[in-house]
């Protein structure tokens, strides 16, 4: 895979990281603006047209909706009600939607695993998706610096057996529950990264079957 | 890594350059470890489980990982045996619920679902700027009210009471919905409330299990009425309902609903007619015996009691005859039977049968209503003085029972009346739980300034400015007692708090924290102490003397430890009345309004415009608005019903599963229908419970019906929970 869309990856994953973690909820509509159109430059490579539709939701949005970002954001993801699309994976993967479980421990051995673990660890569930966004931009990161073939297949393996296993159908929540432009821009987003992933996937496997 | 934040690799990018301007970088939520988490490291600790429950049990909680791996029951607790119940055993779902309240938020509108997350710090600072906005303006903290209630019985959850206490006087939510009448009735006959240790049961020959439903709500004491059917006893269930107890019972009485004296007094009646009384019992321990005997003699007839109650004469006959000749013979009064208008009556008549019989004072006998002399603690996190020089004088009581239009009243602008401006509701969910429910919107509305601390959003949190998350029992530490067992729990943190979740005594410290530094001075509130520390002070050292320990942490080792000297209640003859005897004659209980004996009171006339009663007992897999709301619980069933009898249903033109309209003067819900024989024919039975995610709420259809008794020992009446009548239309 060439280095430009590792890049580009990079900084949507990086992105995503900033929207989950609550760090674009309360930005000033002039930076937001900014962001998104830099953000746009950044994905002039792109061709994947659900994350060019996320994009554009972005660009559209009004204002007043980016006002009213972190009431949407809290409703889904954060509470204090009934999580309309959690952002954690066992919410999607533990049959009975408990955290904490297996699912979560599973998550929690792959830091391990690069060596990492959370500092809030046993008060945030590690497999919180702010947290996977930051351990993929870590691992991806550490590729682009150092190009450590290790970091590069952890970060195929991680988005392989956790994030793209639940972030589709916690997409689908999130478009079923709001009908917020920059929280239904955030789901194409990372819909089109799923997508991109697949067919990545399955251009590596024609490529070893030839 | 800190090496990585450079990022030459994007030298390029556009968008990196904001990104790295907001937030914090990536990596920083990681630290780095060297170890890899191996399986089977785990430990156990003592939990217990701190519901408002006849059970309350003491849990073994199984840690690895840092997290909860298993719970079961603690064996060293003979009551409870080793197991748990079906409400128990989902506790770690209920703790690892994404649902639950994570953070400190505030709400922009109460009702709008407008949230936002802050820090602790801010929301102490919003609350102390409000506590200093109402003391400058009212020259006191009265205006601050606090509605607390038995969400949380862990002893040091009354830090709440104290957290109020530690700024100024308050205004209180006074009183129990649950149990004040019959507290009451055993007060004036006994002194206070006593039972014996149910474990005792067992000796029983004859168990009359009254209006009490433990196959749903005490499920340990099952296993005791059934050791003690091996023993030989007899189990008889009187009760409107033929509930789960009653179907394992060897006989069901159906009694009509609120006649319960009248049972009561017809069986003395004829235990008095057959000479089966105990007259050297009352002569040696009672006063006032003859009193009550010349009332049996003049008032009663067995063909009354038995058109009052719908209970055939031959039936009561015999039912006092096995009753007297049985020894020991035991009742177990429920709270159901005392949430009537003359349901402190009822309990007293109760009582009376058992001391005329001889049944007090003797092991496996008893009129076993509930007990507080296990509660051996020392409320430490509760007594706080108010700060020096508070205005107000005292707090101010209003009645818990009718709260939402006893705060209407104080706010509807009377320039004589100091309002409610901020509310402090902790351990409750009075929205869901108080009667009359359009008035407590109205309340909630009335009031500038609502803060909840609760474990999940529901209804009160949805009404509120500002939620505080609390942690669970297995974060925290606790000291639990039962108020019908005689064991002694401690509990233990198992694992961390998750989130930013505070446990009722960090948040008060924390509050007092904020507070004096605003404003020195302004909050007495310790702030110095762990939470193991105010664990520790809470047991008391009577209760350590008695089990030869020197401090809680020989209690660590068992968990739990019985408070002992309660086989038989009562059997020293020592009773806290004022005359030191059992009294069928009360001035005390004249003094407060009603008859010196225990005679019949009538029950509430049902209206002509809503002849059907309304009974909302509890449901087996909640408690209250607790417990329902998980998933495993709506997996099993996640729909109110209300349940009718075939003959009232033909008659109303409802089938099976229909779809209803039960509706009074004060409201309505709408429901499904369904058919059993289990319920009266003059009653339905919808059960109360919170049901998470739909407006559903029994309590539009419950007036604030006070209970004849409650004001001397609870300091407000009870409520007359199931005096409440409705109509039923097919939708």
């Amino acid at each position: 895979m060439g280095m430009k869309n590792l890049q580009r990856y990079y900084i949507l994953y990086l992105f995503l990281q900033k929207f989950y973690a609550g760090e674009l909820n309360r930005l000033d509509f002039e930076t937001w603006e900014n962001l998104i159109q830099s953000l746009q430059q950044d994905c002039m490579d792109e061709e994947n047209e659900t994350i060019w539709q996320g994009l554009r939701r972005f660009v559209e949005s009004t204002s007043e909706q980016q006002e009213q970002l972190e009431f949407a954001f809290n409703s889904l993801f954060v509470g204090p009600g009934k999580l309309l699309a959690p952002p954690y994976e066992s919410a999607y993967l533990n049959e009975n939607r408990v955290l904490m479980q297996q699912e979560t421990l599973s998550v929690r051995k792959f830091y391990e695993q690069a060596g990492l673990e959370l500092i809030c660890k046993n008060h945030e569930p590690d497999d919180h998706i702010a947290f996977e966004l930051e351990f993929v931009c870590y691992l991806l990161g550490q590729y682009l610096q150092t190009k450590e073939k290790e970091m590069i297949q952890m970060y195929h393996t991680f988005l392989k057996t956790h994030l793209f296993r639940w972030a589709g159908v916690h997409c689908e929540a999130i478009r079923e529950h709001s009908d917020h432009p920059i929280c239904l821009g955030i789901a194409d987003l990372l819909d089109g990264l799923i997508q991109n992933g697949q067919t990545e996937e399955t251009m590596k496997e024609g490529n070893q079957n030839g | 890594m800190g090496k990585f934040s450079r990022r030459d690799f994007l030298k390029g990018s556009a968008a990196l350059g904001a990104l790295v301007g907001v937030g914090t970088g990536v990596g920083s939520s990681f630290k780095k470890t060297k170890k890899v988490s191996a399986a089977g490291n785990t430990k156990q600790v003592f939990s217990a489980c701190p519901r408002n429950c006849y059970d309350t049990c003491s849990i073994v909680t199984t840690v690895g990982d840092g997290t909860i791996k298993f719970i079961t029951g603690n064996k060293n607790c003979t009551y409870t045996n080793g197991r748990l119940c079906v409400k128990g055993y989902t506790y770690p779902n209920y703790v690892y619920s994404p649902d639950r309240v994570k953070y400190p938020m505030k709400q922009e509108g109460r009702g709008t679902g407008k949230w936002t997350r802050i820090t602790w710090d801010e929301a102490f600072e919003m609350i102390a700027n409000k506590i200093f906005e109402i003391k400058k303006e009212y020259g006191s903290t009265l205006p601050i009210a606090l509605n607390k209630y038995s969400g949380t019985f862990n002893t040091l959850s009354y830090g709440i009471e104290g957290t109020l206490s530690s700024i100024g006087y308050t205004t209180r939510a006074q009183g129990t919905p649950c149990w004040p009448a019959g507290i009451d009735s055993q007060t004036f006959d006994f002194g206070t409330i006593v039972n014996s240790d149910p474990e005792a049961m067992i000796h029983s020959k004859y168990i009359l299990v009254w209006g009490a439903n433990p196959a749903w709500n005490s499920v340990h004491s099952m296993n005791i009425l059934q050791k003690a059917k091996e023993n030989g006893a007899k189990v008889v269930v009187i009760d409107p309902i033929l509930t789960d107890t009653a179907a394992n019972a060897d006989e069901y009485i159906e009694i009509k609903t609120s006649t319960d004296g009248a049972l009561a007094l017809g069986m003395a009646k004829y235990i008095l007619d057959h000479n089966l009384h105990d007259m050297d019992w009352m002569r040696k321990n009672s006063v006032g015996y003859q009193e009550y005997l010349n009332y049996l003699n003049n008032n009663i007839t067995l063909e009354w009691a038995s058109e009052k109650t719908g209970i055939p004469v031959e039936v009561i006959e015999r039912l006092a005859r096995e009753y007297a000749a049985a020894k020991p013979a035991c009742i177990w009064i429920g709270y159901g039977m005392q949430r009537h208008t003359n349901g402190g009556a009822a309990v007293r008549s109760i009582d009376a049968l058992a001391a005329m019989s001889g049944n007090v004072g003797v092991l496996g006998g008893g009129a076993n209503y509930a007990q507080l002399d296990s509660w051996l603690v020392n409320y430490s996190a509760m007594a706080m003085s108010p700060p020096e020089g508070s205005g107000g004088g005292a707090d101010r009581m209003i009645n818990i029972n009718n709260f939402p239009a006893q705060v209407l009243d104080l706010n509807s602008g009377d320039p004589n009346k100091i309002p409610i401006k901020m509310l402090w509701v902790a351990g409750r969910n009075p929205i869901a739980q108080d009667p009359e429910t359009s008035v407590s919107y109205k309340a909630f509305d009335s009031i500038d300034f609502v803060v909840t601390a609760d474990l999940w959003f529901n209804e009160t949190v949805a009404q509120s400015d500002l939620v505080l998350p609390i942690s669970s029992i297995f974060e925290t530490w606790g000291v639990h007692a039962s108020y019908w067992h005689y064991w002694l729990h401690i509990n233990e943190p198992a694992i961390d708090p998750l989130y930013e979740t505070k446990c009722d005594v960090e948040i008060a410290m924390g509050l007092s924290k904020k507070m004096n530094e605003m404003e020195p001075g302004s909050c007495t509130y310790p702030t110095d102490r762990t939470m193991e520390e105010w664990a520790a002070m809470e047991i008391s050292q009577d209760f350590l003397n008695s089990k030869g320990m020197t401090s809680y942490k020989d209690l660590l080792k068992t968990g739990t430890a019985k408070v002992e000297g309660y086989d038989a209640a009562w059997a020293d003859g020592v009773f806290r009345t004022p005359s030191g005897k059992y009294e069928f004659l009360s001035e005390k209980c004249a003094s407060f309004g009603h008859h010196a004996l225990p005679v019949y009171v009538e029950a509430k006339e049902v209206p002509t415009d809503r002849p059907i009663r309304l009974l909302t007992p509890h449901w087996k897999y909640g408690l209250h608005s607790q417990f329902q709301n998980l998933s495993w619980m709506q997996s099993v069933h996640n729909e109110p019903f209300v349940e009718i009898h075939p003959e009232l249903a033909q008659k109303k033109g409802i089938a099976d599963g229909d779809m209803v309209k039960v509706h009074n003067h004060i409201g309505f819900v709408e429901l499904r229908a369904k058919h059993t024989l289990t319920v009266p024919k003059d009653a339905v039975v919808i059960y109360e419970a919170w049901y998470k995610d739909q407006k559903f709420n029994v309590n539009y259809l419950v007036e604030a019906t006070p209970a004849d008794m409650g004001s001397c020992a609870t300091g407000q009446a009870g409520l007359a929970f199931h005096d409440q009548f409705v109509n039923i239309d097919k939708l």
